[in-house]
């Protein structure tokens, strides 16, 4: 089965990083889109299905807080599961995306292991969530 | 502020060559600013700043030519195969907002909550340059034969 999904980060060297980390990890991706913040995203999103969304925090437009925000207050797109790929490390933050049902939260700089293992843990290894929010970094 | 009194620029030196290190491969080595080689290139300054707990600022002055060195290794590709669309400044911002990141969590500890500002990055001239060098109060390392400087101003 391929995954189709979407990377969100205003950093184009980011998302380059984060697209050729996907293919080296050995998983099947279809589609895989682009966006360069939240309101980039949702425009997507809104546009077809995708199965994993992962995003960065600051964004200029509409940053990562709230693209989560929105995702979790629709319907459908609540369903889709989020990996949170960011610098910031605050406890505090880490467990406001916890609570708002983000399956994983990367910390940057991150290793293709580590990309790898999130994606293996959530689309692959749990999809009910039950393990909780995976923290890496 | 810290309980303990920590030097932030040792908490700022380390973060920088691990991320250096973990995201682009290279490795940096302190330099002794006054003992530095002349600069003779165009370079960039990229600065970042961020709120919340406290408020300040960061600042990494670095070679257009290692813009496209960390560009390589970011993508993972040899610098002349870098498509010629590619924002050179991108991954020096990168460069410094994960920096910053990591120099937040690593210096005020894990509870304290920051906000940080899209980092800037703009050309220097010679002369700006010149003048920033020879004020300059921060940390300076040679990574690949190419001069860094990075500095981290606190809010009063």
């Amino acid at each position: 089965m391929a995954y189709n999904i979407v990377i969100v980060d205003d950093s184009a060297t980011v998302r380059s990083v984060l697209k050729k980390t996907l293919h080296l990890s050995g998983v099947a991706v279809g589609v895989l889109k682009e966006a360069n913040n939240g309101r980039e995203a949702l425009e997507i999103l809104r546009d077809g299905w995708f199965d994993l969304v992962f995003t960065d925090i600051n964004m200029p437009e509409m940053n990562g807080i709230e693209l989560i925000n929105t995702l979790a207050n629709d319907e459908v797109m609540s369903t889709i599961p989020i990996v949170v790929v960011s610098t910031d490390g605050s406890s505090s933050r880490i467990e406001e995306v916890k609570a708002k049902g983000v399956r994983a939260y990367v910390r940057k700089p991150f290793t293709p292991e580590c990309i790898r293992d999130v994606i293996n843990g959530v689309l692959i290894g749990d999809p009910d969530g039950d393990e909780g929010i995976i923290e890496i970094g | 502020m810290p309980a303990i009194e920590i030097d932030p620029l040792a908490v700022l030196r380390q973060v920088f060559i691990k991320v250096l290190d973990e995201q682009m491969f290279l490795f940096a080595e302190d330099v002794d600013l006054a003992e530095a080689p002349a600069v003779d290139e165009p370079m960039s300054a990229v600065t970042i700043t961020y709120h919340g707990y406290s408020r300040g600022e960061l600042y990494l002055a670095l070679s257009r030519r290692f813009c496209r060195i960390i560009t390589g290794s970011s993508l993972g590709v040899d610098e002349s195969e870098i498509p010629a669309s590619v924002d050179l400044d991108d991954a020096a911002r990168e460069l410094l907002n994960m920096t910053c990141g990591q120099f937040m969590t690593a210096y005020f500890g894990e509870e304290p909550v920051f906000d940080l500002c899209p980092p800037q990055c703009r050309g220097l001239t010679a002369e700006e340059f010149a003048e920033t060098r020879r004020v300059f109060n921060g940390l300076s390392f040679m990574v690949d034969d190419n001069l860094i400087l990075l500095s981290y101003t606190p809010e009063a």
